[in-house]
């Protein structure tokens, strides 16, 4: 009678057990390393119970040493029961099944590990190396093996990098040009209000005061206005990012708005508003509030 | 003592155009209603701006108490020694008539509470009620307008009241009340109130009247 050793690194991969088809029926679950849980037709045939000990060759530490394992219980599978074909693909009643990290430790010959191939996407090439590293020191078995796509990371990010430099610049374009079209709405808007601004230091508000107000009401428009920005801008970032990225291999990593820049771009407003209100304000300093008044009347 | 004293005070737009005001030196007093009469162009309103401090003579000095107009700060001056009456009225349209006034008392810096009102009340007592006070200025009469702009004038209580032609735009009977506010003003309230007119009408409830012409001014007593 030929069995199989069977590694589980997670018990939520072990699906008969999930699914209700096999079933401890005699001890527990292994928990420890070197524990096992056998078949219940392996358990008959060796008059096995839980707590005795079974010993194990053929690995490549066996050549010189025989590998010892604590049975700690018994398991049967009702469909392998159920089965009267020759052929059955699965867990046999005459297997045993150990954790993964047990099945390691034997270093046997002919391991075949069947695992997910598991794909991570770091921010730059650069950290590939360092990545793996910290995996290992971590605890990930020898028996994975580690290759960094770096092409393929360049064929992706290269077009992301170079949208992302369109969007630098575009970004300080546009920044550019708000500013001049923000010192021009400060100078017409106090253009049209030379009047009051007469009127204002004619009954004698100081010049000071006159800018503080201005400024105070630039700053809390602009404020007003970044926050619907940024509002939107965390709103549509999906749908546009999604967009843009359609089809790309990393449309699935998602993007996402991140808080830290929230004041970066608040500073950029506030100083924004205060430069196109101080340009506005030297207005001010420059009419006499007679000279407004006589050219209004 | 004199409340404002002007001292061989001249006045010319540029260095080289003609004087306004050549060589002025008068005396203004607390309970005395003064006008200044003149043909247009004679340098009435000159005076008036030199003595609210919006603009400064080229020569001579103007003294409020014994301090040198172009010594001080002649914005907290405005704010809150002299109620400036202008020609057109020069109230903020946006606004209603109270906040015109509540706004005036902010900038003398009055920390005073319930400033409406005590805007509501001065507006009263120059015949102003309430439901008219919350209209915005555009919704007034020349003579409420005119009401508004005397009552911002008095809003911080100064101790000058000047008025540039406050009756220019006013029928007989508006210029009469408008007149014995201003009588009022000088005689019960102690102010001194200088009234810039062309209108001899207006002329007559002056305490005394000063002439400009040729730059120079001629103080005539009832």
């Amino acid at each position: 009678m030929a069995g199989t050793i069977w590694g589980y690194s997670d018990t939520t991969l072990m699906r008969g057990f999930q699914e209700g088809r096999q079933k401890i029926i005699e001890g527990r679950f292994f928990e420890n390393p070197g524990e096992v849980i056998i078949g219940k037709r392996f358990a008959e045939l060796n008059d096995l119970s839980p707590g005795d000990i079974i010993y194990i060759s053929g690995g490549k530490k066996a050549d010189t040493e025989i590998l010892p394992l604590t049975i700690a219980g018994v398991f049967t599978d009702y469909q392998a029961e159920a089965n009267t074909s020759d052929v059955w693909i699965g867990v046999e009643l005459s297997d045993i099944i150990v954790s993964f990290d047990t099945l390691l430790g034997s270093d046997f010959s002919g391991i075949y590990p069947i695992m997910d191939d598991i794909r991570f996407f770091l921010t730059n090439a650069e950290a590939s190396e360092p990545f793996w590293q910290e995996l290992k020191e971590k605890g990930l078995p020898a028996s994975y093996k580690t290759d960094s796509d770096v092409e393929g990371y360049n064929e992706i990010v290269e077009p992301v990098k170079k949208m992302s430099s369109v969007a630098a610049t575009f970004g300080i374009v546009i920044l550019l040009t708000g500013a001049v079209i923000l010192i021009f709405l400060s100078i017409i808007n106090i253009r049209e209000r030379k009047y009051e601004i007469g009127v204002l230091r004619a009954i004698g508000m100081k010049k000071y005061q006159l800018a503080r107000g201005l400024v105070y009401e630039s700053l809390s428009l602009i404020l007003l206005c970044a926050v619907i920005g940024m509002t939107l801008g965390g709103v549509l970032i999906k749908p546009i990012s999604g967009m843009l990225l359609e089809g790309s291999e990393i449309a699935h990593a998602g993007v996402s708005f991140d808080p830290v820049i929230l004041p970066l771009i608040l500073l950029v407003a506030v100083g924004l508003g205060v430069i196109s209100s101080l340009i506005g304000i030297l207005y001010i300093t420059k009419y006499e509030p007679m000279k407004i008044l006589s050219e209004q009347n | 003592m004199s409340t404002l004293t002007i001292n061989n005070v001249s006045y010319q737009y540029s260095k080289t155009s003609k004087a306004i005001l050549k060589d002025v030196s008068v005396e203004f007093k607390q309970g005395v209603l003064y006008c200044i009469v003149g043909k247009s162009g004679a340098g009435k309103s000159t005076l008036l701006s030199l003595i609210s401090g919006l603009d400064l003579c080229t020569d001579g000095t103007i003294l409020y108490g014994n301090k040198d107009l172009s010594a001080i700060n002649r914005d907290e001056y405005r704010a809150k020694n002299i109620g400036v009456i202008f020609q057109g009225y020069n109230l903020l349209t946006n606004c209603t008539a109270v906040e015109n006034i509540v706004l005036s008392m902010n900038i003398s810096g009055s920390r005073a509470k319930g400033k409406k009102e005590s805007a509501y009340k001065l507006l009263s007592e120059l015949g102003i009620d309430r439901e008219t006070a919350d209209r915005k200025i555009l919704h007034l009469s020349g003579g409420e307008q005119q009401r508004v702009g005397i009552a911002r004038a008095l809003s911080h209580h100064p101790d000058i009241v000047i008025a540039d032609e406050p009756t220019g735009n006013l029928d007989g009977d508006a210029t009469k009340g408008i007149m014995d506010i201003f009588v009022r003003l000088a005689h019960e309230e102690n102010k001194c109130v200088i009234i810039v007119t062309h209108s001899k009408e207006v002329a007559a409830y002056a305490d005394k009247i000063m002439r400009i012409a040729n730059g120079k001014v001629e103080m005539q007593g009832k």
